[in-house]
């Protein structure tokens, strides 16, 4: 039965594809023009190209189908008031979404078999499919005041792929993690947004306030947890791994705010332009990190070496609330003719791992020192940016258009940085040991790419080096061909396991084709 | 006696023959096909004489029911010369021809009355007229226009649509007197509704009058959720990779003060116009006016098909025997990527317009085409010289790309009031996702 709605599923999606050949475009439902549709449906394959290793899990060979993702997105748009330069102004927007991921039905039986590997707490239909609600919200504005409340994502600071004043809403990485692109991961929250335009205030040109805010008692939404088993989790030991196979694998709690207004997140910003050319933007805002710390906890019934000394043991990963304060700034100089970005924030008491405290039960049993105490360290971090964009002519490949290159360099500081700071994710074989943490980390990114073909065709390769020693190449190519568009990607990670090197078995060419109308 | 009148009659003939534009000659009614194409030779630019004589175009010659120079006085009113001697250029900025600053609130002409045969820098102040003329009609919103990609034998192959707005701050009769003390040209704006992938994708740019001050340009990105800085220098990149360059909008979209400009001839010429009677033209109240949506529809190739030229053909627009100029014109910036440009354009409305390209390399490339279009109100009060097709045909690659704007379907609004904090970082949230 589950295969011929599934087949019915793909029938019904390749005739919708072929009836809607011709020129994408969206509907207008009524002949005023102030109702639209849009929408796109889109599937995604993914080929691992190389074997997994290390904690990955679960294990897979190369040329292996290790996702292959169906999601379709319908959006309303509806201006509800006629376009009316003086008045209020007043629109709603609708966006639906529908996933299904096929691997864990008929993908390789690795997948299929997740529940034997899993833990018990996971609900793997959660990754399998989904239908929401997606974005929700509507529009008021007036004049210089502008609100927009209801479900939306909201996008702050100046980095490309790595976020530091770019920290709002939180990110889906469990269908690709650094591989996806940043906005297809965003999840939107409930959330009310105001901005006000004070237009020139002394010198400053384009005097702007905004704010958000996520009502605690509503929205509770957090980055979900990719657990074991699922393509793009972190490469974590199972608990047999580290202890022996006569422990069998501990869950882990997922620790998240509760719906209350203490648990709220907000933030506000200035921004404006000094000069008629520099921009600048200064803001403050709380929010719920992405990835949570871990903490594992014991009950301890006696200390006998070899022995494990609890009747349980419980990985905690805890999401809580994080301060930030920083700035931006961008500028264009017209002798180089660069763009040229930068941004810096100040992290207050971000949680950190270190593992005699947050992971004491299980440093303990590989003969760390013994520690009942729970903890969470935590540190104050700088994280900064640097980048510049540049449309450089490259005629003899493109006589047409100008490559767009963009660089970035990526720093972190950390404040009382000691040595026992670590990455959560610890080292095969043995899993006893962690990859530390630098009390200065740099990071380069690089991307290039130029549109051929009007626009039909456009190449485009991104660069990551971590100077740990940890590359990412990631090249591929968008084609246009209405209403379909194609992508077809390869993502290769190599180099030490540290920050996004863990990743470095998840090797991929990636095909998607979409559906636009 | 006799040999005098014969030597006579011969210097007669000769001065007709090396005085004429050419030997051509058409009337309005006649079709210029491959079979006849040489009757149109020095009344069009090569390509388009080229198009004619490969099957790929036919001109349908025509004649205008109205006079395109009297929708442009009455545009205007007695600002088509009031302006005489008012101003003058500096270093290719409009400064105030008496005390040498630069000029602010500049309405109608700035330089009517020019002598290009005698006037170095007439063809700046052509340009210039051109731009102003523009300005007058004050801010202009386009809820809808398409850009479409157009194969020269596939046909339609992509579209797009999107929304612009402009705000006016200098040549708008409306801001007279308002300070301006950053001394701003002009707010743009516009937004991608479809398709789906580029929705939201929109662009806001703010121009000084200065020459040497460039555009603040801020592109918001459906892919990063953010408004970005762009460098404002690439302005002969093609708009989302199609045919036309930014600078190519209007015929010229870039500061005019970017080029260097010279009239080299005054002729007549053939030229693109959408129709031989004006098109509606509405009065909203209070000044503003608006393009009726209901205007002719222009019928492209790929919508007819029986036609076998190319797909991009405009079939049914006319093309009208005009005074116009022949302008060679090149970008001041060394990496811009056009070479010579060279206009044939209506020297009294400055709005239909031929726009011969050349590569850096001098050789030819691509044709973009402006048609005018004129509009008047029913009772005949107002009237304006605007203009409707858009057409960038690259030759190389066979396509084209049409800037659809001012067509059916669509309407421009001109005149109207509009927030200006919308033009700025705040208000540019308000049209992002």
């Amino acid at each position: 039965m589950k295969n011929k709605l599934l087949v019915m599923g793909i029938l019904a999606f390749v005739a919708t594809l072929l009836l809607g050949l011709g020129p994408a475009g969206a509907v207008w439902l009524n002949k005023e023009k102030t109702i639209e549709m849009k929408g796109k449906l889109q599937t995604r394959v993914s080929v691992s190209t190389e074997d997994t290793t290390g904690f990955t899990y679960p294990q897979v060979d190369a040329w292996e189908v290790v996702q292959h993702r169906n999601i379709a997105y319908v959006e309303f748009n509806h201006q509800l008031k006629n376009h009316d330069w003086s008045g209020v102004n007043l629109q709603y927007h609708l966006l639906g979404r529908f996933m299904y991921e096929g691997i864990y039905d008929y993908g390789p039986e690795e997948y299929r078999n997740l529940p034997d590997i899993i833990p018990a707490e996971t609900d793997i239909d959660d990754f399998r499919k989904d239908a929401d609600l997606w974005e929700g919200y509507v529009d008021i504005s007036k004049n210089k005041l502008f609100l927009r409340i209801g479900r939306q994502n909201l996008a702050w600071g100046e980095t490309d792929l790595f976020r530091i004043l770019d920290n709002i809403n939180p990110l889906d990485n469990t269908y690709g993690g650094i591989f996806e692109d940043l906005d297809d991961r965003r999840i939107p929250l409930d959330m009310l947004r105001a901005n006000y335009d004070f237009g020139n205030v002394g010198p400053i040109y384009s005097f702007t306030l905004e704010g958000y805010w996520v009502p605690g008692f509503i929205e509770d939404t957090v980055a979900p947890w990719p657990p074991q088993g699922t393509r793009y989790s972190f490469p974590l030991p199972l608990t047999s791994d580290l202890l022996g196979p006569t422990f069998t694998n501990y869950g882990y709690e997922l620790v998240e705010p509760e719906k209350k207004m203490e648990d709220s997140r907000f933030g506000i910003r200035h921004t404006g332009i000094l000069f008629d050319n520099i921009n600048y933007t200064l803001a403050f805002m709380r929010t719920i990190p992405d990835v949570p710390i871990p903490r594992f906890t014991a009950d301890f019934a006696s200390v006998t070496p070899g022995v494990p000394p609890f009747a349980s043991m419980n990985r905690e990963l805890i999401y809580d609330t994080l301060d930030i304060f920083g700035a931006s700034v961008n500028f264009y100089e017209s002798f180089t003719d660069l763009v040229f970005r930068m941004e810096a924030a100040f992290f207050d008491d971000e949680p950190v791992f270190i593992p005699s405290e947050n992971a004491a039960p299980i440093a303990f049993l590989l003969g760390g020192p013994f520690a009942t105490e729970r903890s969470v360290p935590k540190r104050d971090i700088v994280r900064y940016m640097v980048g510049l964009d540049k449309f450089q002519w490259i005629r003899f490949l493109n006589p047409n258009s100008t490559f767009f290159i963009s660089l970035q360099y990526f720093g972190q500081y950390m404040k009382d940085h000691s040595d026992d700071i670590a990455v959560a994710v610890p080292l095969p074989p043995a899993g006893a040991t962690y990859p530390k943490v630098k009390e200065i980390e740099h990071t380069f990114t690089g991307l290039i790419s130029s549109p051929y073909r009007q626009g039909a065709l456009e190449p485009q390769l991104s660069v990551v080096y971590d100077v740990r020693g940890t590359w990412m190449f990631q090249p591929q190519v968008n084609f246009k061909f209405d209403p379909f568009r194609l992508m077809l990607q390869y993502s290769t990670i190599s180099g030490e396991r540290t920050s996004f090197g863990h990743f470095k078995d998840r090797d991929q060419l990636t095909t998607i084709l979409t559906y636009v109308f | 006696m006799k040999i005098r009148y014969f030597n006579m009659l011969l210097t007669l003939f000769l001065f007709m023959a090396l005085g004429s534009a050419s030997f051509a000659d058409v009337s309005p009614g006649d079709v210029i096909d491959k079979r006849n194409w040489q009757t149109v030779q020095g009344m069009v630019p090569d390509s388009i004489l080229n198009w004619v004589k490969e099957g790929r175009i036919v001109l349908n010659v025509g004649k205008l029911n109205y006079s395109p120079l009297e929708f442009v006085k009455n545009d205007l009113g007695d600002l088509y010369s009031k302006n005489k001697g008012k101003y003058a250029l500096k270093d290719a900025e409009i400064v105030d021809a008496k005390t040498g600053q630069i000029a602010l609130d500049v309405l109608g002409y700035p330089f009517p009355g020019f002598d290009w045969k005698e006037d170095p820098d007439a063809a700046l102040k052509f340009m210039y007229n051109r731009l102003y003329m523009q300005g007058y009609w004050g801010n202009v919103d386009i809820p809808t226009w398409q850009l479409q990609f157009i194969s020269e034998d596939k046909g339609l192959i992509r579209e797009a649509e999107a929304s612009y707005y402009q705000y006016v701050i200098d040549g708008n009769p409306r801001m007279v007197g308002q300070p301006n003390p950053q001394q701003l040209q002009r707010h743009q704006m516009f937004k991608f509704h479809t398709p789906f992938d580029i929705a939201g994708t929109a662009q806001m740019s703010t121009r000084f009058i200065s020459a040497t001050q460039q555009d603040l340009l801020f592109g918001f990105l459906p892919s990063i959720r953010r408004a970005r800085r762009l460098t404002p220098a690439n302005r002969s990149d093609p708009i989302l990779g199609g045919d036309a360059v930014i600078d190519d909008a209007w015929g010229y979209d870039g500061k005019i003060a970017a080029f260097d400009w010279k009239i080299v001839k005054e002729q007549e010429m053939l030229l693109p116009y959408h129709s031989e009677d004006p098109q509606l033209l509405l009065h909203l109240g209070s000044g503003i006016y608006q393009t009726s949506a209901k205007m002719k529809k222009i019928v492209w190739g790929y919508e007819d098909s029986g036609w076998s030229g190319a797909k991009w053909a405009p079939l049914n627009m006319i093309w009208v025997k005009r005074p116009g100029y022949i302008i060679e014109s090149k970008s001041k910036d060394p990496y811009y990527n056009y070479g010579t440009i060279i206009l044939w354009i209506d020297a009294e409305t400055g709005m239909g317009m031929l726009k011969i390209i050349y590569d850096r390399a001098g050789k030819y490339w691509k044709t973009f085409l402006v048609g005018g279009c004129d509009f008047a109100t029913e009772d005949g009060k107002k009237k304006m010289a605007i203009y409707s097709l858009q057409l960038a045909i690259d030759d190389r690659s066979k396509r084209a790309s049409n800037i659809n704007g001012v067509a059916t379907g669509n309407t421009y609004t001109m005149g109207g009031n509009m927030d200006p904090s919308i033009f700025s970082l705040g208000g540019f949230a308000k049209f992002c996702k």
